[in-house]
């Protein structure tokens, strides 16, 4: 029958695997238990023995060889799967890309049919655009010609005659003076306007 | 010292995964003598020992990416070596041609032709202790092999044969009783 401490810690302590704690408590235990002791050296001595008349063989060079070539080939065969694997990783990568591919087009097909219509329509208001301006143009010649027509004292003229006849006065003097400021303020703005005087 | 070596063979490893090949030579060595000499001890026949020992190489290679380190590359390389050991005996006994035969004699793979082999059985008939270890049943033989063969800590035994450190224990408390008793009968008290 033997100690149950050295069933516990006997192989523990000889092989070196017992905590430090473990190894004070049993080296106290062996001091007291002769059971443990003849245990103890029992099996060190068995395992000595043993371990010193064991032979360790290696295996044939051909086998060793094979060994290492199965190796490198296992080796190639495991960088394949490696492989395989980011392949097949990469496969809904794959269609995620085709898919925002298509995307792209369609977005693309959109805008450019979008470009195509706006610059017809940009065509169109170009061409409003310029005929504006030739109104525009138009109508300035014609201010041109109403401010010269001003500037040479023809309208003023036309329209003191108007004024007289309407208000049927002699007072030329008065009709002169109210109407002469209020033309002189157009003719400015008109000037101003146009010109920039 | 334990966690030291298996911190080396783990930073092998990973160099191995990170492409480099020596690496895994260097760890190949490392484990050579001790793994083939603890497949031979089962088989007693080199043939069939190379084999199973090629078998446990291309296992590991395999089982590299999902190696773990949380127990140490010697206890992961044995068990592979004790399961493909099982495996090549579970075989064995299912093919007709070794029905007859008892998986429990381990001689039974001596092969007779062979220089090699014979020079083997030679060396082991005159080293009485290995012939004693070799008759101590299956489960307590593993456990002693991996520790003075494989120079496993026990608790790494216990993690290679997947079983309780006490139950690895057990079984080195009576393989070595069963081995006083071998050799008490036949040579006298040691």
């Amino acid at each position: 029958m033997s100690c149950p401490e050295f069933k516990r810690f006997g192989f523990l302590f000889l092989s070196g695997e017992l905590s430090r704690d473990e190894k004070r408590f049993y080296r106290a235990h062996i001091k007291e238990c002769l059971e443990c002791r003849q245990e103890l050296f029992d099996a060190r001595t068995i395992m000595k023995t043993i371990k010193n008349r064991v032979v360790l063989e290696r295996p044939g060079k051909e086998a060793r060889e094979s060994i290492l070539k199965k190796i490198r080939k296992e080796r190639v065969s495991f960088f394949e799967k490696i492989v395989d694997e980011i392949k097949s990783a990469l496969l809904p990568r794959r269609l995620i890309i085709g898919f925002s591919s298509a995307v792209v087009v369609v977005v693309l097909i959109f805008f450019g049919v979008q470009y195509i219509h706006h610059q017809k329509i940009m065509d169109v208001d170009r061409a409003l655009v310029l005929k504006w301006d030739d109104d525009f143009y138009s109508n300035v010649e014609w201010m041109d010609s109403e401010i010269d027509r001003v500037k040479s004292g023809e309208l003023l003229a036309n329209y003191f005659a108007v004024e007289y006849e309407e208000s049927g006065s002699d007072d030329w003097m008065s009709i002169m003076s109210n109407d002469f400021y209020l033309i002189r303020g157009a003719v400015e703005t008109l000037m101003e306007t146009f010109y920039g005087i | 010292m334990f966690m030291d070596k298996s911190k080396g063979d783990a930073e092998l490893v990973r160099a191995y995964l990170s492409g480099k090949e020596a690496a895994f030579v260097k760890l190949y060595n490392k484990y050579e003598r001790p793994l083939f000499s603890f497949i031979l001890r089962f088989f007693k026949n080199i043939q069939i020992a190379e084999d199973v020992f090629q078998q446990t190489w291309i296992k590991v290679i395999n089982g590299l990416p999902d190696y773990e380190e949380r127990g140490s590359f010697s206890s992961w390389l044995f068990g592979i070596a004790n399961n493909c050991s099982i495996d090549y005996i579970r075989k064995r006994k299912r093919s007709k041609i070794d029905e007859s035969r008892d998986a429990e004699d381990l001689s039974m793979y001596a092969d007779p032709d062979g220089d090699s082999e014979r020079e083997f059985i030679e060396d082991e008939e005159r080293d009485f202790l290995m012939r004693a270890v070799d008759r101590l049943p299956e489960d307590q033989k593993r456990v002693v092999l991996m520790r003075i063969i494989g120079d496993l800590p026990f608790k790494e035994i216990a993690r290679a044969l997947d079983c309780p450190l006490n139950t690895v224990l057990g079984r080195m408390h009576y393989a070595v009783r069963n081995l006083k008793k071998i050799v008490n009968q036949n040579m006298g008290r040691i």
